[in-house]
């Protein structure tokens, strides 16, 4: 074997230690459930209310978004912060200082977030299957979806997390950069419909979301296995926030159009404006 | 340095004579600041160099170079007949690194890391080499068997710099980098660092280490190289490097009861005048050369303050040692 699959499968060991250490440290643990229960609460509160004007229940609009956001968050933020962290704590320099350390630090940190992520969207989703009226009808093919969905969204969300950990100059940067993501969420209608905002917050909602909305749209792709992309416009297309935003028209909808709107894909805005009505009926129902 | 014992490691020179390390005119700038204005040093295999020099005067940028980490800015060097610029993992493989105090790795299990991080070292084990070092040795060698299940995040600042020694080490290194390893440690935990370096020694592992301790680098090295503006402005054995300082050295006596002390540059003579004039009457004795601190101290304040041409300097301590 070659030194660098010798250092590669020594990268997947270390990443499977990381995540046995990340689910035995109470801090960790404790986090993991504070943010499934945040979920949760919202999830618990909407309950089986119909989402007006749709035949849809809230939960099951929810639902999605969160599974989408964490996703994103723990691709995005958690690689961020860890690289941040280790670059400041000397874990890259310890790992450069070994032959092909950094590539054992890369498969490692990638397994270790990936899990993290798994697991992280595992816990609100197992609950949600219960909790969330809908669900549970999702066949198999549903459940598919988000065996490749959920690995695409990783991909496009790691890499930039590893961008944003390599630019910001200490841990504590991402946190504050945390911030003005969590102000994203709040406008970028996962939780209320964007009517309900101001018109100027809708357009900074709808149009600089990349983040959160790149998470609820891998979420809502997830659980809604029927419409797709064109296949030419799904990879590459990460950072194509095309505009097939605009202020909604009825509440549901404006925030699924938002959704769609840059995610991997972003079809012709056109497209999606046109099936905006139909898209919302029925269509946000997470496989079970 | 008091004389009765010699320096421990300047008794044995190593065997063998290849060169380990060589730097010629080593120049390093950071924007407009130049922070080594052409250094120059060789080690030989199994040699301890200790580099000595205020903070700030480079050392930890020099040992970066050398181990690959950072890019010079001119200058000649070879480590282990390689370039470090263009090092690659075989090189690197070779190499031991112990950084400056971290807090990586704080969940991992102290013998989990080091068996971890050994792993990478085993596609380049060789019939002379065998790599990595077993755990349980190396754990007994840097004296961490008892910790050996705990996490690394609770270990003591001792404790945790014996263990960031073993992960230097762990791929049996021919050439080892210690930035400041005894930096916190407690006389107890230094003095078996002592004896854990000089068995590397031993071994024919080179060793290159940056220390504020003048007492250590006396004990331990081969040769001292003492790092200031820019420049190697010693580089010898510890007590060469006394003998030649222009540190005087200090000499006490009583005469009718009465304290003297006096600094000259040749207390021999001073004393044989002073029993000459004196005969009988002096008593209660004492003559202290010049300790390495002394040397130290004077050499670095004299450049300081430009007392002292960086060309004069280097040539009272440099030619004469090697």
């Amino acid at each position: 074997m070659s030194p660098v699959w010798y250092a590669a499968g020594a990268g997947v060991r270390r990443g499977w230690t990381e995540l046995r250490h990340t689910f035995t440290t109470g801090q960790d643990v404790f986090g993991y459930v504070l943010w499934t229960v945040l979920l949760l609460v919202p999830l618990f509160l909407a309950g089986d209310d119909r989402l007006k004007g749709t035949d849809i229940s809230t939960g099951a609009f929810l639902l999605p978004s969160m599974l989408g956001m964490t996703l994103a968050f723990t691709g995005m933020m958690t690689t961020a912060q860890l690289l941040a962290a280790e670059r400041e704590d000397g874990t890259l320099l310890r790992a450069k200082a070994v032959p092909h350390g950094m590539v054992g630090h890369l498969v490692g940190k990638i397994i270790m977030v990936s899990g993290t992520a798994l697991a992280s969207m595992a816990l609100p989703f197992a609950v949600g299957v219960f909790l969330v009226d809908g669900v549970a009808r999702q066949g198999g093919g549903a459940l598919l979806t988000l065996v490749w969905a959920v690995p695409l969204g990783l991909l496009a969300t790691l890499p930039a997390g590893a961008v944003i950990g390599s630019l910001v100059d200490s841990p504590r940067t991402v946190g504050l950069l945390m911030l003005p993501v969590m102000g994203l969420v709040a406008i970028s209608g996962i939780y209320f419909p964007l009517s309900k905002l101001p018109e100027w917050l809708q357009t900074v909602g709808g149009r600089s979301s990349p983040c959160t909305g790149s998470a609820s749209r891998c979420g809502q792709r997830c659980c809604r296995p029927t419409r797709w992309p064109p296949r030419s416009a799904r990879p590459g297309g990460i950072w194509r926030r095309r505009a097939c935003w605009a202020p909604g028209r009825s509440p549901g909808c404006s925030s699924h159009r938002r959704c769609c709107a840059g995610w991997p894909a972003a079809s012709p805005g056109r497209r999606w404006r046109s099936g905006t009505g139909r898209r919302c009926s029925g269509s946000v129902s997470p496989p079970a | 340095m008091t004389t009765g014992h010699a320096s421990p490691g300047a008794d044995s020179p190593p065997p063998g004579g290849d060169t380990v390390i060589a730097v010629r005119d080593l120049r390093m700038r950071y924007r407009t600041q130049d922070v080594l204005k052409g250094v120059g040093f060789t080690a030989r295999r199994g040699e301890v160099l200790v580099l000595l020099g205020p903070n700030g005067a480079g050392k930890t940028t020099t040992i970066e170079i050398l181990e690959g980490f950072r890019m010079r800015s001119d200058g000649e060097v070879t480590v282990l007949g390689t370039d470090p610029a263009r090092g690659d993992e075989r090189w690197r493989a070779r190499l031991g690194v112990v950084l400056q105090s971290w807090r990586d790795h704080g969940k991992w299990r102290v013998r989990e890391l080091l068996a971890h991080l050994g792993s990478y070292y085993v596609p380049y084990s060789t019939g002379l080499i065998r790599r990595p070092w077993d755990v349980d040795e190396l754990l007994a060698a840097v004296g961490l068997t008892e910790q050996a299940d705990k996490r690394v995040g609770t270990l003591s600042g001792g404790q945790r710099r014996r263990f960031d020694v073993a992960v230097g080490i762990v791929g049996r290194p021919e050439l080892l980098f210690l930035d400041e390893p005894t930096a916190g440690l407690d006389p107890e935990a230094r003095n078996e660092f002592h004896g854990l370096v000089r068995g590397l020694a031993d071994e024919n592992t080179t060793v290159l280490m940056t220390t504020h301790d003048l007492a250590e680098a006396e004990r331990l090295a081969h040769r001292i190289l003492i790092l200031a503006g820019g420049r190697i402005v010693a580089d010898g054995p510890a007590e060469e490097l006394s003998r030649q300082a222009s540190a005087d050295a200090t000499v006490r006596w009583t005469r009718d009861g009465r304290r003297f002390e006096e600094s000259t540059a040749e207390p021999t003579r001073f004393v044989r005048r002073l029993f000459e004039e004196h005969g009988e009457a002096i008593g209660g004795l004492e003559v202290r050369r010049a300790s390495l601190e002394d040397t130290y101290l004077t050499m670095v304040r004299e450049l300081e303050t430009g007392s002292v041409p960086e060309e004069r300097a280097a040539r009272a301590f440099g030619e004469g040692s090697r």
